[in-house]
């Protein structure tokens, strides 16, 4: 299934590279990708869980606020 | 366990801090990796031996970082000889093309104190328009350099941003600009009382925001060395967090600081409208004064910002190491200013040596009149004065200066640092009178260090 994540706090390439890099090590998620001057996350997910564990990964960084749209 | 500190090219923010943390931490034997992007240090405590430099910087591979021992070269692109001195010949034809057309002309034909008549009724728009002629003059040349460099260190951090996140910077700069003038023009009109700081605090000013420009010009060039990177004067952390937005970008402040600080230096535009806030009487009336002019400054300084963060790719990358390039010349340039201003300028050449005594003694452009040695003088452009910007008098006797000629625009103030005295040129004969007491060089200039001329007392 696809999703989309709603992230503040992206601010240069470095953050997309690192939300697709810490996308990829969670389990379940086939594919992210971060578009950046929108803010957004594109996401397809095995699971709905899978997804929450992005989440959660994500705010492991303590840097970025998201929200599935 | 042992700490391993290595020093890293390509990091630009806490996004490659953290991505680089991640990467590593994955290797074996690896307990806890540091990485801090200011320094361009990482530190990686490891159980046993610390992975070879090899293995850590293909765990690296993919990215734009490369790790490498601690004061071995840095391998980061540098630009080649011919494009920075390619760089410099384009600023040095853009700046001999403009003097030739006369832009950078600093006799520049505007006199606010004509234009708003006599105490008369200067609104909010012949100000506004006096800052726009303002920001054609040598104005630009500090506040334009500060802005470049301001924005360029902004949008190497949000680079990938749209156009209108990367005109943040310039919008910041703008606005602190302009509020800052409403703020300082109207404690001027409410106090009656000109704020204009000693010639060598506002010197120092000027020779802070010379390295500021010299250091972010050099950067913007990819030459400075960390080192010199390290003292490039950052946002205290505690400022920053108060001002930082909900985003958690870092220092959206700082462009809106050193627009606010503008106010200081010593352009003879504001100095002469801040003499005119005086007459405004209350605080609105003076904050509507100055924030007219900032105001008027606003077009050039946004379009100079427009054109340095929306050019992209080849252009951009010309455009950008022109940018570095003029900011290093105007970063010289204010820092010779600014140290004038203080009353210790560089040698220039041009100021020879005293000459012997018995020549000096006979200067032909200096009268001795009851006592008094009387230098007449008139401005011009090119030399800034006539007949000669240097005069030789005798140590211990008065000195009249007497000056022709309204020094319009930028040149309203005649100083002599090391003297204390200053007077400013708003009649047709100005005269300034002072006692050189030891004998050496008293050096005459604006107040912002431009046009220097030299007295030597033997």
């Amino acid at each position: 299934m696809n999703s989309t994540l709603k992230i503040t706090g992206l601010h240069c390439a470095s953050c997309k590279k690192l939300i697709e890099s810490v996308a990829a090590d969670v389990p379940g998620i086939s594919s992210c990708s971060v578009d950046l001057d929108a803010g957004r996350a594109d996401v397809s997910h095995e699971t709905p869980e899978a997804l929450d564990a992005l989440v959660r990964e994500i705010a492991a960084l303590e840097e970025y606020q998201t929200e599935i749209v | 366990m042992k700490s391993h500190t290595y020093a890293v090219d390509g990091m630009h923010c806490r996004s490659c801090e953290l991505t680089i943390e991640r990467k590593l931490k994955k290797l074996p034997g690896v307990c806890a990796v540091d990485a801090n992007s200011p320094k361009g240090e990482v530190c990686i405590d490891c159980e046993g031996d610390a992975p070879s430099l090899d293995v850590l910087n293909a765990a690296l591979k993919g990215e734009e970082y490369v790790l490498r021992h601690c004061g071995a070269p840095s391998n980061a692109k540098k630009p080649e000889f011919g494009q920075v001195v390619g760089a410099f010949a384009a600023v040095f034809l853009f700046g001999w093309l403009a003097a030739k057309i006369g832009i950078l002309n600093m006799d520049f034909a505007v006199d606010p104190s004509a234009s708003l008549g006599a105490g008369g009724s200067g609104g909010f728009w012949p100000v506004f328009v006096i800052g726009l002629l303002a920001a054609a003059s040598s104005c630009i040349a500090v506040s334009g350099g500060l802005l470049l460099s301001s924005a360029a260190n902004y949008n190497r951090r949000y680079g990938s941003m749209d156009g209108v996140t990367r005109m943040t910077p310039v919008f910041m700069f703008v606005a602190g600009r302009v509020l800052s003038y409403a703020f300082f023009g109207g404690i001027i009109a409410a106090l009656g009382k000109v704020l204009s700081p000693s010639p060598f605090f506002t010197g120092a000013i000027i020779v802070l925001a010379a390295t500021y420009m010299l250091i972010m010009g050099l950067d913007m060039l990819k030459l400075a060395p960390s080192w010199l990177k390290a003292i490039q004067p950052r946002m205290p952390k505690w400022f920053a967090r108060r001002v930082v937005d909900a985003e958690g970008r870092e220092h959206p402040a700082m462009p809106f600081t050193l627009g606010a600080l503008t106010f200081f230096i010593p352009c003879g535009f504001t100095q002469a409208l801040q003499i005119y806030a005086l007459t405004a009487g209350s605080f609105a009336q003076g904050g509507l004064i100055l924030a007219a002019f900032a105001l008027g400054t606003a077009p050039s300084l946004l379009a100079l910002g427009w054109a340095s963060t929306s050019l992209k790719g080849k252009a951009g990358e010309k455009f950008f190491r022109f940018a570095g390039a003029m900011v290093v010349v105007l970063g010289l340039w204010n820092l010779q200013n600014g140290l004038t201003s203080m009353g210790y300028p560089l040698r220039l050449p041009k100021f020879a040596p005293p000459p012997a005594a018995a020549q000096a003694a006979e200067d032909p452009n200096v009268r001795v009149v009851d006592g008094v040695q009387v230098i007449r003088m008139r401005l011009g452009v090119n030399p800034a004065y006539k007949p000669s910007d240097t005069y030789t008098v005798k140590a211990g006797m008065p000195v009249r200066m007497e000056i022709e000629g309204i020094g319009t625009g930028c040149r309203g103030v005649l100083t002599i640092p090391k003297a204390r005295v200053s007077v400013p040129l708003n009649k047709s004969l100005n005269v300034l009178v002072f006692t050189p007491k030891k004998a050496g060089g008293y050096v005459f200039s604006c107040s912002m260090g431009m046009f220097p001329g030299l007295i030597t007392a033997i």
